[in-house]
């Protein structure tokens, strides 16, 4: 089985700043790949790689591959709304846009002017987000008025609204409560029946807990990348087993 | 010496504190004045009759229709086109480009751009060139568009208020959070679909301070309608877009100055002033309050 | 899953021709913005070129003869005579004189309005003042010429009996009401923006508040302060209803304040309605607004430069 996402030799600049070195990388079908490392270690630059969602900035430049489904997304001819679409990021302070919870959650089949029944969605992505419950009878008040830990799992409802094949999450928890935190990696380990996850943590503890393999980015290199369990208690590299064991962070 | 010290400093604060006085009792001057001198004229009668008598009786309902209905059609014309050019220079361009630094460049230079050379702009680009040339493809050479007229005036007025539309609407723009431009591309949204459906949403309030501030300027100026457009006394209103108009400043200024009898028509020019006063101000104020309650919702989320 | 499929899905499918078009126009509405300034100077020059090249026109008048004086002396204006004089010093004088005027009410007061609130006002204060200035600035110049003429120039005259009625003093006295709130806003923009940290050392030296305001604050906010005189400058230069009203029109030759003059912005208000087109009269209108603009034009672009160089040096660029 090939991989759905692959990266061959990508290396990445801000200007003359370097952010990534070769990285080589694959990412299995429905599993969940935590990517771990401290700051700086250019592990939302990966993943902002990979929605292209780096473009933005006016003085990216790139060398290497990144492939979906074994095209490559660097491609010229590349739709960039279809990509992101297939690709959903969910950030690490949530991003409730201005407007009620129905209209947050509409924001994707607005854009792509999708058919089908919305409200089933709705209440399907709510679910899959533990979300539902909570929001089930407000769904026309303000995004706003939803606590944080409420708020993230708007966004993620609202990714999921636009049935993406890949979820991209930036650190998603930082900041929340356990309480939030937990339906958040509950609602991952459900969500990998139906598509892969990719979920950046500078919380060692939450990859251990979620992720079935883990990568571990240090200054912008990979470093290892392996089965969690294998990365916890087995690691190859001697900067892996430092990093988990909480010798620098 | 300390003494001395403290004397010079309690002399050039009360200075400091006099030149305000000046300036406010000034403003205080001008508006009581008028005031009381317009006021006594202000009736229904006044703001919906026709002018009777060589001016000294009646209403001004002509100038305050031909006002509104030229700075309508100025909106028409500085809305889009102001909106359109800050989008530009805040959502597309890049930044630190020469264009951009051109288009800033031009803007801030249009703004210092002496009132009465507007009018000359009007005369010469807009009467003389435009006009004849409309008139040669759409009129078969006969004098239509090549006169002074509402369409003209109007269209003058909008460049000379274009730089207030741009500013207020790129304030507006950049006061949108980066990270809801960023949620929407990430959503799978086109450059155009952030700006459609994200950015201009949240800058409406912003527009229309902007656009509110451009009518409250463009229904002030004279000197760029005075060759392209208005006209002191007509016994029509402007129904066409190639009709002259009556306006209120122009009246302003001709009844201040080639009035035949000053003392008898002193009463409606008067009236006329506090007219146009208390619309200036109106919309000055209707700005400032939406300016500040989009500032206030902003701190509040 | 086979490569050609997912390009199909993933690849640029037809072009959304809506949102080309929305662009398009965008796009271009930013040249529109060039086009109009260049347009301005381009027509309004196109009508005073004749007055460089036209032998026609040169019967009338060229540069050089409009700058001497005629034979008899003197500098006359009188385009509207038998045999047409155009002199342009009197014009000069005239634009000169009243922007003098109107400055050296205008700088001082302003300036001294900008310390007051920035330094010393309590905010009660600052918040009548500043709303007031904006008033003032909000008043259309139509309305100012209206109470030069109208109130300014019957004071005047019972006050100081001056010969004539409409002078510069009056006009400089409603140009300075129009130049004031540009430079009282840029300057109190300058001197709000000098660092609270140099009041706070200048007190901790010793000083009192008139002497940090005179001493530190203002010299620091100097490059701002001086912007805005070069704004208010040109804005005085520029300004034509107020002049037009309250200058009483005559172009003589004086640099006595209390005698009536023109300017050129008042020359072309009053003279373009009536002049014939395509006459010499008609091109040195022109030749003039086209002076005007360069003028302004120049000032502009020194003020904005400045400007530019000032934030430069504040954010440490320089």
């Amino acid at each position: 089985m090939s991989p759905i996402l692959e990266a061959g030799g990508f290396s990445a600049w801000f200007g003359r700043q370097p952010a990534l070195s070769d990285i080589t990388l694959e990412v299995v079908d429905h599993e969940i790949l935590g990517i771990i490392g401290p700051a700086g270690s250019g592990k939302t630059t990966f993943l902002r790689s990979v929605n292209r969602l780096n473009d933005l900035a006016p003085d990216f430049r790139r060398e290497g591959t990144i492939r979906f489904r074994q095209v490559d997304i660097y491609r010229g001819d590349v739709d960039l709304a279809v990509l992101r679409r297939k690709l959903g990021m969910v950030f690490a302070v949530p991003v409730p846009l201005p407007g009620s919870i129905y209209h947050n959650l509409m924001l994707g089949p607005r854009l792509n002017k999708t058919r089908g029944d919305r409200n089933a969605l709705v209440e399907k992505t709510l679910q899959a987000a533990y979300l539902w419950d909570e929001v089930k009878d407000r769904l026309h008040q303000s995004a706003f008025a939803l606590s944080g830990g409420q708020q993230q799992r708007l966004c993620l409802a609202r990714t999921l609204m636009m049935e993406p094949d890949v979820l991209l999450l930036d650190e998603p928890c930082s900041g929340l409560d356990p309480i939030s935190t937990a339906k958040i990696e509950e609602a991952l380990v459900q969500l990998k029946r139906e598509l892969t996850v990719i979920l950046v943590t500078n919380n060692v503890m939450q990859a251990s807990r979620v992720a079935d393999r883990t990568a571990f980015f240090l200054q912008g290199r990979l470093i290892e990348c392996g089965a969690t369990r294998q990365i916890f208690v087995t690691p190859a590299e001697k900067e892996t087993h430092e990093y988990v064991s909480g010798r620098f962070g | 010496m300390k003494r001395w010290i403290k004397f010079v400093g309690l002399g050039f604060t009360t200075l400091t504190g006099l030149a305000c006085l000046i300036i406010v009792a000034m403003l205080v001057l001008i508006l009581g004045n008028v005031v009381i001198h317009g006021g006594p004229r202000l009736s229904w009668e006044f703001v919906s009759g026709e002018p009777r008598a060589g001016m000294t009786e009646g209403g001004i309902f002509p100038a305050i229709f031909g006002t509104v209905a030229l700075v309508l059609l100025m909106t028409l014309a500085v809305v889009p086109l102001g909106v359109a050019a800050a989008i530009y220079l805040h959502e597309y361009a890049r930044q630190g480009s020469q264009l951009v630094h051109l288009v800033r460049l031009a803007l801030h230079n249009l703004a210092g751009v002496p009132a009465i050379v507007f009018g000359m702009f009007g005369l010469g680009f807009f009467i003389k060139f435009v006009g004849s040339g409309v008139d040669r493809a759409f009129f078969r050479g006969q004098l239509t568009f090549a006169q002074p007229c509402i369409l003209w005036a109007a269209l003058t007025l909008a460049v000379l208020t274009l730089p207030t539309v741009v500013v207020a609407t790129e304030e507006a723009l950049r006061a949108v959070p980066r990270s809801y431009r960023e949620a929407a591309y990430a959503a799978g949204a086109t450059r155009w679909q952030v700006v459609q459906h994200v950015v201009l949403p949240q800058s409406v309030a912003g527009i229309l301070t902007g656009t509110i501030l451009a009518v409250s300027r463009g229904a002030g100026e004279v000197a760029p309608i005075m060759f392209t457009g208005a006209a002191y006394y007509l016994p029509y209103l402007p129904k066409k877009l190639n009709d002259q108009f009556m306006e209120l400043g122009y009246h302003i200024y001709v009844l201040t100055t080639q009035s035949p009898d000053v003392e008898a028509t002193k009463p409606i020019l008067y009236a006329t002033v506090l007219l146009l006063l208390a619309l200036t101000f109106a919309l000055n104020l209707v700005a400032i309050l939406v300016r500040s309650s989009i500032r206030r919702k902003l701190r509040g989320a | 899953m086979d490569r050609p499929r997912n390009e199909r899905l993933l690849l640029k499918g037809k072009p959304r021709i809506i949102e080309a078009l929305l662009e398009t126009a965008v796009r271009s509405s930013a040249f529109l913005v060039i086009a109009a300034l260049a347009l301005i100077f381009f027509f309004v020059a196109k009508e005073a070129l004749p007055l460089l090249t036209s032998a026609e026109v040169h019967e009338e008048a060229t540069l050089w003869t409009m700058l001497q004086a005629r034979e008899g002396g003197g500098f006359v204006w009188q385009p509207a005579s038998e045999k047409p004089k155009y002199s342009l010093p009197p014009l000069v004088v005239g634009t000169l004189k009243v922007t003098l005027v109107a400055l050296l009410m205008a700088i001082p007061l302003a300036i001294l309005a900008a310390i007051f609130t920035s330094e010393f006002a309590p905010q009660q204060l600052r918040e009548l003042v500043k709303p007031a200035v904006e008033m003032l600035a909000g008043i259309p110049s139509v309305v100012i010429g209206f109470f030069a003429l109208i109130v300014v120039a019957t004071w005047l005259q019972e006050a100081f009996g001056f010969t004539f009625r409409l002078n510069a003093i009056t006009a400089g006295i409603g140009l300075s009401l129009a130049v004031i709130p540009i430079v009282y806003t840029v300057a109190e923009d300058a001197l709000s923006a000098v660092p609270q940290a140099f009041r706070d050392g200048s007190l901790a030296l010793g000083a009192n508040r008139w002497q940090t305001a005179w001493r530190v604050v203002l010299p620091a906010a100097m490059p701002g302060v001086f912007a805005g005189c070069v704004l208010g400058f040109g804005r005085a230069i520029g300004e034509t209803m107020i002049v037009l009203m309250a200058s009483g029109n005559a172009a003589m030759m004086s640099w006595n304040p209390a005698e009536s003059f023109r300017s050129f912005s008042a020359t072309i208000a009053a003279e373009l309605g009536e002049v014939v087109y395509g006459s010499p009269h008609y091109h040195v209108l022109f030749f003039i607004g086209a002076f005007l603009f360069i003028i302004t034009f120049l000032l502009n672009l020194a003020g904005h430069w400045y400007v530019g160089r000032l934030r430069a040096r504040l954010e440490g660029k320089l």
